[in-house]
C-alpha cells in the first residue's frame, strides 16, 4: 500500500514514469469499466485516452492518495458517457442503434463479455465496481452519483438476472 | 447464483491492442508533456536563481527599456523594486493601467525588523508583490530570503514562484533597506484575484547560502492581511491559426499587461522536427503595431494541458500595452538554432485580428 500511495505522490509531483506506471497498473479496472459502457474497442481505446490525460492533468488537484481508484473510475465513466453523447450527437438514432455492439470478429474474453452482455447497461457498471473493484455500495454511489439505494437496488436485480440468464 | 460466473469477472481479461496502442501513444505524449514542463521549470528556476546572485544593479543593465513603453498612459507609478523587474526606470511612462498598481502600506515588526508591504501588480494568473525589509544589518551582496513563505488567497494556498532582488538601498552605513518582489503563478484561473482577501506569512529571515538553503538571521513571522486590488481588463481573442504547418492550432489568447495565456489545440499526430527537441510550440515575443518587437518579452511560466488543449501561461518581463500587440512569436522549430539567442527569422508570427 505504502508503494502505491508513494507511486500516486510521485505522479502528483509530474513524474512522468511513476504517472504511466500508476495507470498501467489500472488498465484493466480502466478497460472493464470502459466495457461497461461502451461496446466498439476504437470507442473504448479514445476513452482510456482521454482518461489518462484527463487524470495527468488533474492529478494535482486529487486530495487523498487513498481516493485514487474511485477518483479514476469516476473520470473512466465521464469520459465514457462523453463519448456515447458526442456519437448520439453526431449519428441518427437508427445509425447509432446500427453501430452499436461488439465487432463480429471480437474473439477475446468471449466468456467476461457474456456475462457483462447479460445484464443491462446501467447493472454493467454496479457489478464491476462492487464485485471486480471491490468497492463499496456508498463508493459507487459516489462515483456513479446516483442515491445508494439504487446501489443496493441495482446489484440485486443485476445478481437476479445473472441467475436467470447464466 | 453462480458466483464461480462472478468471480470469473474480477479475472484479468485481454486488453484489445487498439486500447493497449492508444494508451502507449498517449503515455508518450505525456513524457513529452512533462519534459517540456520539466525545462519550463528549470527556465524558470534558473531566472530567479540568477536574480540572487546578480547584483540589482547588473540586473537593471540587463533589462533595457524599450522606448516603444511609453505610449500613452500616465506617469509610472510602480515601487522602485517592481519598476526595475519590469525594465523601466523613473520619470518612464508605462500603458499598465493605473487599477492594476494598488499600493498597500502595511507593516509589521517583530524582533527589531519591520517589513513593509510596499506594492502589488496583479492579473488572473499573477500578482506581484513588493515589500521592504528595515533593521537588518546585511552585506550588499547577500541574497535575503525567508525559511519559509505561506500565501494564502480566499483560502487557497498558493506556491510563490520566487522572490526578486529588484532592489537594493543603503541607508545610514551598514544598515540596509531591502525592496523585494514575491511573485504567485496560479495556473488556469479564470476568476480575477481582485477583491479577494491575501494572507501573508514570512517566517525567519535569512540569507541563502550557496546551496540555497536560508541560514536564519532573525527568527519571527511577519504576517499581513488584505484585500487585493487592480485592473480586471484583459485583451481575449479568438484566433484560429496553425503554427509553422506542426498540427497546433493557436485558437485563443488572453493578455494582459503582465501575463498571457495562450490555449492551442493539440493535433492528433504532432509533426516531429528532427533538428529540434521542440515537440510542443513555445511562445517567446510580441510585436507591437508599430513594429517594435520584443523577443524575450516573457519570463516565467509554464504549459500543461486542459481539456484536451495545450495552455501556455507566462508572466510577461515587460509592463504589455495589451491593445497595442500585434502579433505574439512564437519559436519556430524549423528555423531556430538551439542554443542561440533567438531572432526574428526564427519566430512564427501569429497575428492577433
Amino acid at each position: 500500500m505504502e508503494e502505491y500511495i508513494g507511486l500516486i505522490k510521485k505522479a502528483q509531483a509530474r513524474d512522468a514514469d511513476s504517472f504511466t506506471k500508476l495507470m498501467t497498473n489500472h488498465m484493466q479496472l480502466m478497460y472493464k469499466l470502459a466495457r461497461t459502457v461502451l461496446e466498439n474497442n476504437e470507442d473504448i481505446a479514445d476513452a482510456v485516452s482521454d482518461t489518462i490525460l484527463c487524470c495527468w492533468e488533474n492529478i494535482g488537484e486529487l486530495k487523498h492518495a487513498k481516493g485514487f481508484r474511485a477518483w479514476l473510475s469516476k473520470i473512466v465513466i465521464n469520459k465514457c458517457n462523453d463519448m456515447l453523447r458526442k456519437k448520439r450527437d453526431m449519428l441518427s438514432y437508427e445509425e447509432y442503434e446500427s453501430l452499436e455492439g461488439r465487432e463480429d470478429e471480437e474473439l477475446l474474453n468471449v466468456e467476461w463479455n457474456e456475462i457483462i452482455d447479460a445484464l443491462d447497461k446501467k447493472y454493467r457498471q454496479v457489478i464491476v465496481l462492487y464485485y471486480v473493484e471491490g468497492f463499496r455500495t456508498k463508493e459507487i454511489a459516489h462515483i456513479l452519483g446516483i442515491p445508494e439505494a439504487s446501489v443496493r437496488t441495482r446489484l440485486a436485480r443485476a445478481r437476479k438476472i445473472l441467475r436467470e440468464v447464466l | 447464483m453462480n458466483e464461480s460466473k462472478l468471480n470469473k469477472l474480477s479475472k484479468d481479461i485481454e486488453i484489445p491492442e487498439i486500447v493497449i496502442k492508444k494508451a502507449n501513444d498517449t503515455f508518450k505524449k505525456i513524457t513529452s508533456l512533462a519534459n517540456d514542463e520539466k525545462n519550463n521549470d528549470k527556465r524558470r528556476k534558473t531566472t530567479w536563481t540568477k536574480q540572487y546572485r546578480i547584483a540589482a544593479t547588473l540586473v537593471l543593465c540587463v533589462v533595457s527599456l524599450g522606448a516603444i513603453m511609453a505610449v500613452t498612459a500616465g506617469v509610472l507609478s510602480l515601487n522602485p523594486g517592481l519598476a526595475k523587474y519590469f525594465g523601466l526606470s523613473e520619470g518612464d511612462k508605462a500603458v499598465i493601467d493605473e487599477e492594476a498598481i494598488s499600493w498597500i502600506g502595511l507593516s509589521d515588526t517583530v524582533n527589531g525588523v519591520t517589513i513593509s508591504i510596499d506594492q502589488t501588480v496583479i492579473d488572473n494568473h499573477y500578482v506581484y508583490i513588493a515589500y521592504g525589509i528595515n533593521g537588518i544589518s546585511m552585506s550588499e551582496e547577500d541574497n535575503i530570503g525567508f525559511r519559509n513563505i505561506d500565501i494564502t488567497i480566499d483560502g487557497n494556498k498558493y506556491a510563490m514562484l520566487g522572490e526578486s532582488d529588484g532592489y537594493t538601498d543603503t541607508e545610514e552605513g551598514e544598515v540596509y533597506s531591502f525592496q523585494h518582489i514575491l511573485c504567485t503563478d496560479v495556473r488556469d484561473n479564470e476568476e480575477s484575484f481582485v477583491g479577494k482577501t491575501i494572507h501573508i506569512e514570512l517566517s525567519d529571515l535569512g540569507v541563502y547560502d550557496e546551496n540555497e538553503s536560508v541560514g536564519v538571521l532573525v527568527e519571527g513571522t511577519w504576517c499581513f492581511d488584505w484585500t487585493l486590488q487592480g485592473s480586471k481588463d484583459i485583451r481575449i481573442v479568438e484566433v484560429d491559426e496553425e503554427l509553422y504547418g506542426s498540427g497546433f492550432v493557436v485558437s485563443r489568447v488572453e493578455l494582459s499587461p503582465i501575463s498571457a495565456y495562450v490555449t492551442i489545440d493539440i493535433p492528433e499526430k504532432p509533426n516531429q522536427y528532427s533538428d529540434s527537441s521542440l515537440t510542443y510550440p513555445m511562445i517567446t515575443g510580441v510585436k507591437m503595431k508599430d513594429g517594435s518587437v520584443y523577443l524575450a518579452a516573457f519570463d516565467t511560466g509554464g504549459t500543461y494541458c486542459k481539456d484536451g488543449a495545450y495552455i501556455l501561461q507566462f508572466s510577461s518581463r515587460r509592463i504589455l500595452d495589451v491593445e497595442n500587440v500585434e502579433s505574439l512569436l512564437f519559436i519556430n522549430p524549423t528555423a531556430y538554432h538551439q542554443g542561440e539567442e533567438i531572432t526574428i527569422d526564427e519566430t512564427f508570427e501569429v497575428r492577433l485580428p
